[in-house]
């Protein structure tokens, strides 16, 4: 007795009952204005023995998809660069006044040592803020090996904003104790401007990345 | 990450001789040399990345810690990379304020920076597997 080809036996898999059923939930329950629910297009073909039929589960909530939006680490990521590049930039606004102020100055008043004083003392906070470990900040919870090194860290971490608010106020100071009341025309209180906009580069740089290093722990 | 095949590696290449192109020709039509330095900002940019990255793994292989010191160190080298970045870009601006070269050897110097890093980029980006592994 010749047996008939053997076929095996088909169980219906999940793609073939439990998806129809999401769909047509999910037609049944639709907004008629059109905002069909779409996560993820998912295309779900049946096995061979039943005709051969497409399920499209759209599960998305608006037509338009939505650029991903970028992770935390991402974010964190692109912080960091982007701090870089404003410390960057500010380093090179204080560099190109120096600069200009050597080759291309036709006035008398040239940047001399002072007017370096604020931007190193605004690097050096920024050194001071970012070398801080941040979990001794947090609090008396982490106490290691006995002792509390909290206070220390507030400590170190103060001094580092005073440097950084120091080099800043001390930029406003130049800038208006030797350009602003002497009264020069522009390329020469360019000098003091640029001051002014590197210190304050340098700190946005600071706070870019003292959040974005803080962004992971949340 | 698409397959890169030798179209990409061509493209690069031609990417990357323009690049060198516009930036020896904002020297040479000059006769002003200082814009090569571009070059060199451009060349070194990707080291603090990639010293951090390979220097916070075998951290993280040394000593079996939670993360935050590499991650400290993978953002010191992120720092310094974005710093390189942008003096790339400051640096000819700079020259070009000082009245040491033209502007139009700025903008030459600049694109042609651009395209260099772009070319390093998008190197490391097609053959990171074939590195890593």
């Amino acid at each position: 007795m010749r047996r008939h080809r053997t076929q095996p036996l088909i169980l219906p898999s999940f793609s073939d009952i439990v998806l129809p059923a999401i769909n047509h939930l999910l037609y049944r329950t639709g907004t008629p204005g059109g905002i069909s629910l779409q996560l993820d297009r998912h295309i779900y073909r049946a096995s061979s023995s039943s005709p051969p039929f497409t399920i499209i589960m759209e599960s998305r909530l608006f037509r338009f998809p939505l650029p991903p939006l970028p992770s935390a680490q991402n974010l964190r990521v692109f912080g960091v660069y982007s701090s870089g590049g404003l410390f960057a930039l500010g380093i090179w606004f204080f560099l190109d006044a120096a600069i200009f102020s050597k080759y291309a100055n036709a006035g008398t008043v040239h940047v001399q040592f002072v007017d370096w004083i604020p931007s190193i003392c605004s690097v050096l906070g920024m050194i001071v803020i970012n070398s801080i470990e941040k979990a001794r900040l947090s609090a008396e919870s982490f106490s290691f090996s006995g002792s509390n090194d909290a206070w220390k860290a507030r400590l170190v971490l103060f001094l580092g904003f005073a440097l950084m608010a120091g080099g800043l106020a001390g930029s406003v100071c130049v800038l208006v104790l030797k350009y602003v009341v002497p009264e020069y025309p522009f390329p020469t209180l360019y000098f003091g401007i640029a001051n002014v906009v590197a210190n304050s580069l340098i700190m946005l740089s600071t706070v870019v990345l003292w959040v974005s290093q803080n962004f992971e722990d949340d | 990450m698409p397959h890169a095949g030798l179209k990409t590696i061509i493209a690069l290449s031609f990417v990357l001789a323009i690049g060198f192109l516009l930036v020896i020709l904002s020297s040479a039509l000059y006769g002003q040399y200082s814009p090569l330095f571009v070059v060199a900002t451009y060349l070194v940019a990707p080291i603090p990345n990639a010293i951090c990255g390979r220097y916070a793994s075998s951290y993280n292989d040394d000593f079996m810690d939670s993360g935050s010191s590499a991650s400290s160190i993978l953002d010191l080298g992120r720092f310094l990379t974005g710093f390189l970045v942008l003096m790339g870009m400051a640096l000819p601006a700079v020259l070009a304020h000082a009245g040491i070269i033209q502007w139009g050897a700025m903008v030459m110097s600049i694109i042609g920076g651009l395209l260099i890093y772009g070319t390093i980029i998008a190197f490391t980006m097609f053959f990171q597997e074939e590195s890593d592994f």
